[in-house]
């Protein structure tokens, strides 16, 4: 892999975020020297020195760990540009089950590493940092591992209209086939749901937000799902019902894209005017193969 | 929250360029004064974001 510098250029906000990865020294002391100095942002792989982010101050000796209303947190941070769309705050959870090999951030393994944090302060530090993102991201650590904790978060963020991403180390598949009304309840509520195991060997070319081309974007991870939760399913108004067949034509379209696909490359392999789309256009591909 | 992402490979120094949270006709001219710094791309192209707006209607042209 190349050396990578990423300018991004925030015209609102009047802000430049420079991201560097395998540069050498002398071009960052370079960069340093035009722009100033610069302020540590979070990464993919962490910084050591995160003093800053927020680590909550509730006292773990008053929280059983029976108490769905606390989680385990590792810590909070603000500004992500690397955890889903836009700028995110990043609530990172203690404790995994799954442990992967070569796992960036192995310190979250324990949850002993992490403390026993109110739900409530969470939502709090989040609600004062609103202008600092642009949703909410959730990863561990294994966030399922305290599904209980995690619904009521979501829940709570849901109910102030965050878009909530979430990673898992378990696929939409296993999450689901836990017949787990907590956790179904969870993916019929976020709005992106990072999918799979980190695979060290699978890292090139991982694809945006992921850390190995095995992870999946998830868009409405409820509409691959069949609700176990017959009170949730019978809420499900038409309008949701739309919405998650519009959903899954997204998550098509993206996928298509992914292939190497476009409205001007027919995946029938037509020939198409440039200013037109081939009567295979992705609706008619998509209802083709039943995603919609 | 509108943004303007350049990628600078440092070994081949190719740009890639690409306009995020900023839609429509908005976007198209963001995109064109950007060419008129930059020089004409060797590839452009709409992001997944752009196709996968719902109510975007496109026009069918057989072959």
């Amino acid at each position: 892999m190349n050396g990578e510098i990423v300018f991004i250029l925030e015209p609102d906000a009047g802000r430049v975020t420079v991201e560097s990865s395998r540069v050498a020294s002398k071009l960052a002391k370079e960069i340093e020297r035009d722009l100033g100095q610069g302020n540590a942002l979070n990464c993919a792989r962490p910084i050591s020195a995160f003093e800053s982010s927020f680590v909550g101050n509730s006292d773990e000796t008053q929280a059983a760990d029976s108490d769905n209303l606390h989680i385990h947190l590792f810590r909070l941070y603000h500004d992500s540009a690397v955890d889903g769309a836009g700028r995110r705050s990043v609530v990172q959870v203690a404790g995994c089950s799954i442990r992967c090999a070569g796992c960036y951030v192995p310190e979250t393994h324990e949850r002993t590493n992490g403390r026993l944090v109110s739900i409530d302060e969470i939502i709090a530090e989040i609600d004062e940092q609103r202008e600092r993102h642009d949703g909410v991201t959730i990863l561990g650590g294994e966030p399922f591992d305290q599904a209980a904790s995690l619904e009521i978060l979501v829940e709570k963020l849901k109910a102030k209209n965050y878009h909530v991403a979430v990673y898992s180390g378990y696929t939409l598949e296993s999450l689901s086939a836990r017949e787990c009304e907590s956790v179904n309840r969870i993916l019929t509520k976020i709005d992106l749901l990072i999918d799979g195991a980190f695979d060290r060997n699978l890292t090139k070319n991982a694809g945006e937000y992921r850390g190995s081309s095995n992870q999946r974007l998830i868009r409405y991870p409820i509409s691959k799902t069949k609700m176990t939760d017959e009170k949730t399913e019978s809420t499900i108004s038409d309008e949701k019902k739309r919405k998650q067949s519009e959903a899954r034509f997204n998550e098509f379209i993206a996928e298509c894209l992914d292939e190497g696909w476009s409205p001007t490359k027919c995946p029938h392999g037509c020939v198409v005017e440039p200013d037109g789309v081939c009567p295979h256009d992705f609706k008619s591909v998509a209802l083709e193969l039943g995603f919609i | 929250m509108p943004e303007i992402e350049f990628k600078i490979d440092t070994e081949t120094g190719e740009c890639q360029t690409e306009i995020k949270g900023v839609q429509g006709a908005a976007c198209e001219k963001t995109a064109q004064q950007l060419k008129q710094l930059l020089g004409a791309p060797t590839i452009d192209q709409k992001t997944k974001e752009y196709f996968a707006k719902p109510e975007i209607k496109r026009q069918v042209k057989g072959k």
